[in-house]
Protein backbone atom coordinates (compact mmCIF):
# COMPACT_ATOMS: atom_id res chain seq x y z
CA UNK A 1 0.00 0.00 0.00
CA UNK A 2 1.33 2.94 -1.36
CA UNK A 3 1.22 5.93 1.50
CA UNK A 4 2.86 9.32 0.97
CA UNK A 5 1.43 10.98 4.19
CA UNK A 6 4.61 11.73 6.10
CA UNK A 7 6.20 12.89 2.77
CA UNK A 8 6.59 16.29 1.44
CA UNK A 9 6.23 16.12 -2.75
CA UNK A 10 8.08 18.85 -4.49
CA UNK A 11 5.10 19.91 -6.78
CA UNK A 12 4.69 21.02 -10.68
CA UNK A 13 2.34 22.61 -12.15
CA UNK A 14 1.31 20.83 -16.01
CA UNK A 15 1.75 23.62 -18.71
CA UNK A 16 -0.43 24.41 -21.82
CA UNK A 17 0.20 24.48 -25.31
CA UNK A 18 -1.86 24.55 -28.36
CA UNK A 19 -1.43 21.96 -30.82
CA UNK A 20 -2.71 22.65 -34.21
CA UNK A 21 -3.56 19.41 -36.15
CA UNK A 22 -5.16 18.92 -40.08
CA UNK A 23 -8.60 19.51 -38.85
CA UNK A 24 -8.87 20.83 -35.30
CA UNK A 25 -6.88 23.18 -32.62
CA UNK A 26 -6.69 22.39 -29.17
CA UNK A 27 -5.05 23.22 -26.17
CA UNK A 28 -2.93 20.13 -24.57
CA UNK A 29 -1.45 19.96 -20.92
CA UNK A 30 1.93 18.41 -20.97
CA UNK A 31 3.86 17.30 -17.19
CA UNK A 32 6.73 20.09 -18.15
CA UNK A 33 9.26 20.83 -14.97
CA UNK A 34 12.58 23.23 -14.24
CA UNK A 35 15.40 21.30 -13.11
CA UNK A 36 18.93 22.46 -12.79
CA UNK A 37 22.00 21.18 -14.95
CA UNK A 38 25.65 20.82 -14.17
CA UNK A 39 28.21 22.73 -12.49
CA UNK A 40 26.55 25.65 -13.73
CA UNK A 41 23.34 24.82 -12.61
CA UNK A 42 21.53 26.23 -15.31
CA UNK A 43 17.95 25.85 -15.23
CA UNK A 44 16.15 24.36 -17.95
CA UNK A 45 12.81 22.95 -19.11
CA UNK A 46 11.86 19.16 -19.22
CA UNK A 47 8.88 17.01 -20.07
CA UNK A 48 8.43 14.25 -18.06
CA UNK A 49 8.53 11.17 -20.08
CA UNK A 50 7.09 8.17 -18.57
CA UNK A 51 7.66 6.35 -22.16
CA UNK A 52 11.29 7.40 -22.35
CA UNK A 53 13.85 5.20 -20.16
CA UNK A 54 16.22 7.48 -20.69
CA UNK A 55 17.14 11.23 -20.22
CA UNK A 56 17.78 13.38 -23.42
CA UNK A 57 19.11 16.65 -24.28
CA UNK A 58 21.19 18.40 -27.32
CA UNK A 59 24.63 18.55 -27.42
CA UNK A 60 23.22 22.21 -29.18
CA UNK A 61 23.33 24.15 -27.51
CA UNK A 62 22.35 22.60 -24.17
CA UNK A 63 25.59 20.79 -23.41
CA UNK A 64 27.50 23.31 -24.92
CA UNK A 65 26.29 25.59 -22.48
CA UNK A 66 27.23 23.46 -19.53
CA UNK A 67 30.80 22.69 -21.07
CA UNK A 68 30.19 19.07 -22.04
CA UNK A 69 33.08 18.26 -24.73
CA UNK A 70 32.56 15.02 -27.35
CA UNK A 71 35.56 13.74 -25.70
CA UNK A 72 33.79 13.31 -22.54
CA UNK A 73 31.39 10.76 -23.36
CA UNK A 74 30.60 7.48 -21.94
CA UNK A 75 31.28 4.73 -24.30
CA UNK A 76 29.27 3.95 -27.39
CA UNK A 77 26.60 5.94 -28.89
CA UNK A 78 22.34 4.35 -28.93
CA UNK A 79 20.42 5.13 -31.86
CA UNK A 80 17.27 6.76 -30.19
CA UNK A 81 13.93 6.56 -31.50
CA UNK A 82 11.37 8.03 -29.36
CA UNK A 83 8.26 9.79 -30.13
CA UNK A 84 10.06 13.33 -29.00
CA UNK A 85 13.62 12.62 -30.36
CA UNK A 86 15.44 10.42 -32.00
CA UNK A 87 18.62 10.36 -33.64
CA UNK A 88 22.45 8.89 -32.35
CA UNK A 89 23.28 9.81 -28.43
CA UNK A 90 25.90 9.56 -26.31
CA UNK A 91 25.92 8.93 -22.98
CA UNK A 92 27.49 11.39 -20.20
CA UNK A 93 26.58 11.15 -16.94
CA UNK A 94 25.98 14.81 -15.67
CA UNK A 95 24.28 16.33 -11.89
CA UNK A 96 20.72 16.90 -12.19
CA UNK A 97 18.87 18.88 -9.78
CA UNK A 98 15.25 18.64 -9.17
CA UNK A 99 14.67 20.80 -6.33
CA UNK A 100 17.26 20.55 -3.79
CA UNK A 101 17.71 16.81 -4.95
CA UNK A 102 21.03 16.03 -6.71
CA UNK A 103 21.54 12.84 -9.13
CA UNK A 104 24.37 11.96 -11.05
CA UNK A 105 22.09 11.50 -14.25
CA UNK A 106 23.33 9.68 -17.55
CA UNK A 107 22.14 11.77 -19.71
CA UNK A 108 22.21 10.69 -23.29
CA UNK A 109 23.12 14.42 -25.81
CA UNK A 110 21.59 14.07 -28.94
CA UNK A 111 23.97 15.12 -31.86
CA UNK A 112 21.44 16.81 -33.80
CA UNK A 113 20.82 20.62 -33.67
CA UNK A 114 17.82 21.87 -30.83
CA UNK A 115 14.79 22.35 -33.13
CA UNK A 116 13.03 25.23 -31.20
CA UNK A 117 10.41 24.73 -32.99
CA UNK A 118 9.67 21.35 -32.18
CA UNK A 119 11.47 19.80 -29.84
CA UNK A 120 11.99 19.71 -25.90
CA UNK A 121 14.96 21.03 -24.24
CA UNK A 122 15.39 17.68 -21.85
CA UNK A 123 12.76 14.59 -22.22
CA UNK A 124 13.62 13.04 -18.17
CA UNK A 125 12.97 9.07 -18.73
CA UNK A 126 12.82 6.86 -16.28
CA UNK A 127 16.51 5.66 -15.17
CA UNK A 128 17.60 6.89 -11.30
CA UNK A 129 14.71 10.14 -11.46
CA UNK A 130 12.01 7.12 -11.19
CA UNK A 131 14.26 5.39 -9.01
CA UNK A 132 14.84 7.86 -6.23
CA UNK A 133 10.98 9.58 -7.02
CA UNK A 134 7.76 8.43 -6.72
CA UNK A 135 5.81 10.17 -9.28
CA UNK A 136 1.83 10.87 -9.15
CA UNK A 137 0.39 12.18 -12.21
CA UNK A 138 -2.59 14.74 -11.47
CA UNK A 139 -4.26 14.94 -14.86
CA UNK A 140 -7.29 16.38 -13.43
CA UNK A 141 -5.26 18.82 -11.19
CA UNK A 142 -2.78 19.42 -13.78
CA UNK A 143 -0.01 18.90 -11.48
CA UNK A 144 2.55 16.20 -11.16
CA UNK A 145 4.13 15.45 -7.50
CA UNK A 146 7.67 14.06 -6.81
CA UNK A 147 7.48 12.38 -3.58
CA UNK A 148 11.24 11.47 -2.58
CA UNK A 149 11.67 8.03 -1.57
CA UNK A 150 15.01 7.76 -0.05
CA UNK B 1 12.82 23.32 -6.67
CA UNK B 2 11.24 26.01 -4.00
CA UNK B 3 13.59 28.66 -5.96
CA UNK B 4 12.55 31.70 -7.98
CA UNK B 5 13.00 29.60 -11.10
CA UNK B 6 10.17 27.31 -10.42
CA UNK B 7 7.79 30.06 -8.52
CA UNK B 8 8.20 31.72 -12.05
CA UNK B 9 7.84 28.82 -14.42
CA UNK B 10 4.69 27.98 -12.85
CA UNK B 11 3.41 31.39 -13.73
CA UNK B 12 4.67 31.27 -16.89
CA UNK B 13 2.00 31.45 -19.55
CA UNK B 14 4.43 29.33 -21.84
CA UNK B 15 2.11 29.56 -24.94
CA UNK B 16 2.47 33.21 -25.02
CA UNK B 17 6.38 32.34 -25.48
CA UNK B 18 5.77 29.48 -27.72
CA UNK B 19 9.05 29.18 -30.26
CA UNK B 20 10.62 31.37 -28.48
CA UNK B 21 13.23 31.01 -25.40
CA UNK B 22 13.12 33.02 -22.05
CA UNK B 23 15.87 34.02 -20.21
CA UNK B 24 15.56 34.35 -16.54
CA UNK B 25 17.31 35.85 -13.88
CA UNK B 26 16.16 35.05 -10.49
CA UNK B 27 12.92 34.32 -11.44
CA UNK B 28 12.70 37.25 -13.11
CA UNK B 29 11.96 37.51 -17.44
CA UNK B 30 14.76 39.02 -19.06
CA UNK B 31 14.56 38.66 -22.54
CA UNK B 32 13.32 36.76 -25.19
CA UNK B 33 14.95 35.34 -28.25
CA UNK B 34 14.11 32.63 -31.13
CA UNK B 35 18.16 32.08 -30.49
CA UNK B 36 18.79 30.28 -27.72
CA UNK B 37 22.88 31.04 -27.64
CA UNK B 38 22.01 34.57 -27.57
CA UNK B 39 19.97 34.03 -24.73
CA UNK B 40 22.84 32.46 -23.08
CA UNK B 41 25.72 34.57 -24.14
CA UNK B 42 23.96 37.26 -22.17
CA UNK B 43 22.52 35.69 -19.16
CA UNK B 44 26.24 34.17 -19.02
CA UNK B 45 27.69 36.92 -17.94
CA UNK B 46 25.36 37.50 -15.00
CA UNK B 47 27.08 36.23 -11.40
CA UNK B 48 25.35 35.04 -8.10
CA UNK B 49 22.34 34.77 -9.32
CA UNK B 50 20.13 32.20 -10.47
CA UNK B 51 20.14 31.61 -14.41
CA UNK B 52 17.15 29.89 -16.28
CA UNK B 53 16.51 29.67 -19.88
CA UNK B 54 13.08 27.78 -20.96
CA UNK B 55 12.54 27.08 -24.35
CA UNK B 56 9.17 26.31 -25.65
CA UNK B 57 8.08 24.62 -28.73
CA UNK B 58 6.27 26.11 -31.28
CA UNK B 59 2.67 25.73 -31.43
CA UNK B 60 2.38 25.01 -34.73
CA UNK B 61 4.87 21.49 -35.16
CA UNK B 62 4.63 20.21 -31.19
CA UNK B 63 3.59 16.55 -31.47
CA UNK B 64 -0.18 15.43 -30.37
CA UNK B 65 -0.62 12.12 -29.55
Amino acid sequence: MLDFSNKKPIIFSYKSSVVKTRLSKETIWRPVITVKVGKSKIGLSALIDTGSDKTISFMKPFGNWLGIDTDDFEGEPDELNGLFSSGPAWPKHTDLWIGDYRFNVPIFWLTKPFDIESDYQMVIGRKVIFDNFDIVFRQKEKKVYFYPNR
Amino acid sequence: MGDKTSKAFAKLDTKKYAGKCVGLVDGKITLTSKNPDEVFKKLNKVKNKEIAIICVPSTKNILAI
